[in-house]
């Protein structure tokens, strides 16, 4: 059967709905696994206008299908990103996303600035990043600061702006409406969830920071949820990630109300996993006669 | 780089909680470089993360991988109770390896492994051997709790000094003891140029790192670990901290650009 996987996202052609979960994926790691260009998009990892050192180690713990990571955004900066990575993702055939990091206001539009005016395709704005103490999920946790970060950095940038969602919120349907009204042009959900393990042999957490992001298969059912529910309360369109690991999990968040859909977790464990999830999606879609993906997308009542 | 399943030849158990595992992997086995490591992947769902292994020896002639793990939580227990013919997920060889160059031209190569830490070494050793090192040149301190559990293997590479926490084996006390008596006893010449290779606990490694920071003809090389995330470069999960020649600290995945990093740069404690 003839399928057509191609949408649209704010305005911008890509070649089908899998992208890749900021913070998941690095280019040059991944490339060593499959042709990035088979991805619709590529979503690249936080980028803050200085380099930022992150947390200490551990950083990475185990969770029942999952993960906790508690990185900070470890980041080489805006210049070293622009000088080394961009060309690195211009050699394939996909458009770049890039995740945009900061600790203040200033510090967002000063690394969107950078960025918007080198060669990437859309900007994603973290709001949602629950490992650094100042910024980051402090903006994507209230609604009012959430708007007034969003509006600033519309005015510096000249690309789509998508704007990251945290899930650890009350309801996420006022923080994406604040962004709607901040001026997002799309959304994307859901960040980690806030989680915790401890060693009880050792007596204390398994994270150096205590505290880390929840990750993975296991998360799944909150971000289908909280797609729906930000697809009923917004127009905006939606990038939705949280624990796919199967082309039906791209097509339960493309029915949930999703646009885009990124691997995440898996990108760790299984580098090559879009291959599949690719393959699995033209099956799906073969299977249940859906000839264009787009006539699934949020039709759910 | 292998991401496969592939068919364990034997396991065998060396001690309580270690195990030997034999894997025919063929294009690990040919491409890997002493100090690299494998990731093994759990069949269950709910186990995501891989287990970085170290590489312990390579028959490339015959395709086989061996590694030698300890049984620390759920996923090496399943590992360990897999069976030869059974089938598990590799992918490797992952980092970098030893930097073996300054061998070749050192006066005395010192090798010192602590428990869990050996096993890499021991394809080490038979790489510097090939390379030239003789055994008169090579000097291996190997350190167990109790009951050695390997040390033979290495004895057709260097001189083998074996030591103990509790005197069952060798001389009693820890590896970096042995070295120490050996270093102030038996080295000919101090200001030769030696190289040091060295996998263990950080304790072992700092003690390594306290004795011979100032000596500038010693090279210092340590094989890290740390909690990894992917194992291969992306997820920024396992960073080693490194002190710059500027003072600066940089931080390098343990992963990706180490495991093993200038033992005199590494910085243990923030």
């Amino acid at each position: 059967m003839n399928k057509k996987l191609q949408v649209e996202l704010c305005g911008i052609p890509m070649k089908n709905p899998l992208t890749t979960a900021s913070g998941t994926f690095n280019p040059q790691a991944h490339s060593q696994f499959y042709d990035l260009g088979i991805l619709g998009a590529v979503t690249v990892k936080g980028v803050a206008d200085q380099p930022w050192p992150g947390n200490p180690t551990p950083r990475i713990a185990e969770t029942y299908g999952g993960m906790l990571n508690s990185v900070g955004l470890q980041n080489p900066g805006a210049d070293s990103f622009i000088a080394e990575d961009i060309p690195f993702v211009r050699q394939y055939d996909t458009k770049l996303i890039v995740n945009l990091a900061g600790h203040s206001i200033e510090e967002y539009c000063r690394v969107a600035e950078k960025i918007t005016q080198a060669d990437v395709d859309l900007l994603e704005l973290n709001i949602s990043c629950p490992n650094i103490k100042e910024g980051g999920v402090a903006f994507g946790t209230n609604p009012a600061m959430a708007e007034a970060v969003v509006r600033e950095v519309k005015k510096v940038v000249t690309k789509p702006l998508i704007v990251k969602l945290s899930p650890n919120v009350t309801d996420i349907t006022e923080i994406a409406k604040a962004a709607e009204a901040g001026g997002a042009d799309a959304l994307s959900l859901i960040n980690t969830l806030f989680g915790m393990r401890i060693d009880v042999y050792k007596r204390r957490p398994v994270l150096a920071q205590k505290m880390g992001g929840f990750s993975g298969p296991a998360v799944k059912p909150v971000a289908v949820r909280m797609v729906y529910q930000v697809h009923k309360a917004t127009s905006l369109p939606i990038v939705a990630m949280g624990g796919v690991s199967s082309g039906e999990d791209v097509a339960e968040f493309i029915m949930a109300g999703a646009t885009m859909v990124a691997t995440g977790t898996l990108n760790l464990v299984e580098p090559d996993c879009p291959v599949r999830i690719l393959a699995e999606l033209e099956a799906f879609m073969d299977q249940t006669g859906v000839s264009d993906i787009q006539e699934i997308r949020g039709i759910i009542d | 780089m292998l991401n496969d399943r592939v068919t364990i030849v034997s396991q065998e158990r060396l001690a309580p909680g270690i195990e030997k595992i034999t894997l025919l992997a063929p294009e690990i086995a040919r491409a890997a470089a002493p100090g690299q490591f494998v990731n093994l992947y759990s069949d269950e769902k709910d186990k995501l993360l891989p287990r970085p292994i170290s590489i312990c020896e390579v028959d490339p002639e015959r395709g086989l991988l061996i590694l030698i793990y300890a049984v620390v939580g759920k996923g090496t227990a399943e590992m360990a109770a897999k069976q030869a013919g059974d089938t598990m997920r590799v992918l490797g060889p992952l980092g970098k390896g030893f930097p073996l160059e300054e061998a070749e031209r050192a006066e005395e190569v010192l090798v010192v492994g602590g428990g869990l830490g050996m096993p890499p070494l021991l394809y080490l050793c038979r790489r510097l051997s090939e390379l030239g090192v003789c055994r008169d040149k090579l000097k291996i301190f190997l350190g167990f709790r109790s009951e050695a559990w390997m040390g033979e293997e290495f004895a057709p590479y260097g001189t083998v000094f074996m030591a103990s926490d509790d005197g069952a084996t060798g001389f009693k006390g820890n590896a970096v003891q042995c070295l120490q008596l050996h270093v102030q006893q038996k080295s000919q010449n101090q200001s030769a140029a030696r190289v040091l290779y060295t996998c263990g606990p950080l304790p072992m490694m700092e003690a390594i790192q306290t004795a011979f920071m100032d000596d500038p003809n010693m090279s210092l090389w340590f094989s890290l670990e740390e909690r990894m995330g992917c194992g291969f470069g992306a997820c920024a999960g396992c960073p080693a901290q490194l002190r710059m020649p500027d003072g600066s600290i940089k931080r390098e995945g343990v992963c990706k650009l180490g495991p093993v990093f200038s033992g005199k740069a590494v910085v243990f404690h923030e």
